[in-house]
């Protein structure tokens, strides 16, 4: 029987196992590919997501089904690991040079309509309101969500002034709440 | 006003970390207010919940086996599976036909005291408020059993304010046929906090929200009869 990751997640907080390790087969190759864009290393990667999956199995009884997806829980309790781990590693480990990783086309839901049908709707909402931004505001929000840029390093890479980013960041922001809401 | 209060700066704070660019000292310092000011961190979760589902946009990448060989190490040792067939116990003498009835006896209890199946009586309650009107604008209630007081947490001109009127509480109780309980008036131009009775500690069992609405100073209302500015479920923690 297939069963939704939100079930799986409750199930792993009252000690199931076996759900628990379907949650991992089912979520893990995402969040995977998550942690290797903000950490630009591999083995780091896979041990953030190593002890994000601990996190998530520690702290799984205090998920409620009726606030967020599990998708969403898990995502901001090892992208949160991730960013911690990323500002603990020395400035001259993380290059600004090393940071091109691949365009970010796999975010466009105008260029793929069948993956558009997989998601979530939380996702299809997201990435909907995505498309309305801005080309600018869409590629900074989309760079420090994945990459974990700060304000600093978007604007060294796009050559932009750094109040430029910072607004466009926040425009960005903002409409998207807006089109969220 | 100081920074954290002033809503343009703290809902900037929140955006920025929720999305990752809000980074070393900066990072620190606002998760330090945020253990301290629940409405940052409501306000942050909101972000964090909106921004969440962008990794599901992402192409997927199968991790090595190896990391999943760790994760279960590291998971307690499931005694699920474990040889159930009965002992020939003193219980099993002394209870050849009732061995099955007691084991469940005591599975039950087993379950109630060591798995946590017993839910002790909650020590606080908490809601986030929010405008019906103006989305932006959040509060966070908090309910505690230790200092038997009900606290709101807001940036600062959260409340609206005015002449003649003033914010009153009202707990929305889950049976919609008993009518809602005043809580009651928050009095002064900073009163974020009011005692609470231990017959209000008592139903907080039997409420389901929490709303703010604005009545005429002096009048007693037992129903909210003016415009509710705030209003939000509440959560046993």
């Amino acid at each position: 029987m297939i069963l939704a990751l939100d079930e799986l997640l409750v199930r792993s907080g009252q000690g199931d196992q076996n759900a628990f390790h379907q949650l991992y087969e089912a979520a893990a190759p995402r969040l995977f590919a998550l942690c290797k864009r903000v950490l630009r290393d591999e083995q780091l990667a896979e041990d953030v997501l190593q002890e994000g999956f601990i996190k998530v199995w520690n702290h799984a009884a205090s998920y409620a089904c009726d606030r967020s997806s599990a998708m969403t829980w898990m995502s901001t309790i090892i992208r949160n690991h991730a960013l911690d781990r990323l500002r603990q590693l020395p400035r001259n480990t993380y290059s600004l040079n090393a940071m091109e990783y691949e365009t970010l086309e796999f975010a466009s839901a105008a260029l793929q309509p069948d993956k558009l049908q997989q998601l979530s709707d939380d996702a299809q909402r997201l990435a909907n309101c995505l498309e309305y931004l801005k080309p600018e505001q869409r590629e900074c929000i989309l760079q420090a969500f994945y990459y974990g840029h700060t304000h600093e390093q978007l604007a060294a890479k796009l050559t932009r002034p750094l109040g430029t980013v910072k607004a466009w960041i926040r425009r960005g922001l903002e409409q998207l709440r807006g089109c969220l809401q | 006003m100081k920074r954290y209060q002033n809503p343009d700066i703290f809902e900037y704070l929140a955006m920025s970390y929720a999305l990752g660019t809000l980074h070393g000292k900066p990072r620190r310092r606002f998760e330090k207010l945020m253990t301290h000011h629940l409405y940052l961190r409501a306000v942050t979760d909101s972000y964090q919940q909106q921004l969440a589902p962008m990794t599901e946009l992402l192409p997927e990448e199968i991790p090595p086996e190896r990391v999943w060989d760790n994760i279960a190490r590291q998971l307690p040792a499931n005694n699920k599976y474990t040889n159930t067939k009965p002992a020939n116990t003193w219980l099993r003498v002394l209870f050849p036909w009732g061995s099955t009835i007691l084991a469940s006896v005591f599975a039950s209890v087993l379950a109630v005291l060591v798995l946590g199946l017993w839910h002790p009586a909650p020590q606080v309650y908490m809601a986030t408020l929010k405008s019906p009107e103006e989305p932006g604008k959040m509060m966070v209630a908090m309910i505690e059993h230790s200092n038997m007081t009900l606290s709101l947490d807001m940036p600062e001109q959260t409340m609206p304010e005015e002449s003649g009127m003033t914010p009153v509480l009202w707990g929305i109780p889950k049976n919609p046929d008993l009518p809602p309980m005043r809580m009651g008036e928050l009095v002064g131009n900073h009163a974020h906090s009011m005692p609470i009775d231990r017959r209000t500690w008592h139903d907080m069992s039997h409420l389901s929200a929490i709303a703010i609405s604005m009545e005429p100073a002096n009048t007693k209302a037992d129903r909210p009869l003016g415009k509710i500015v705030f209003n939000g479920k509440l959560a046993e923690l």
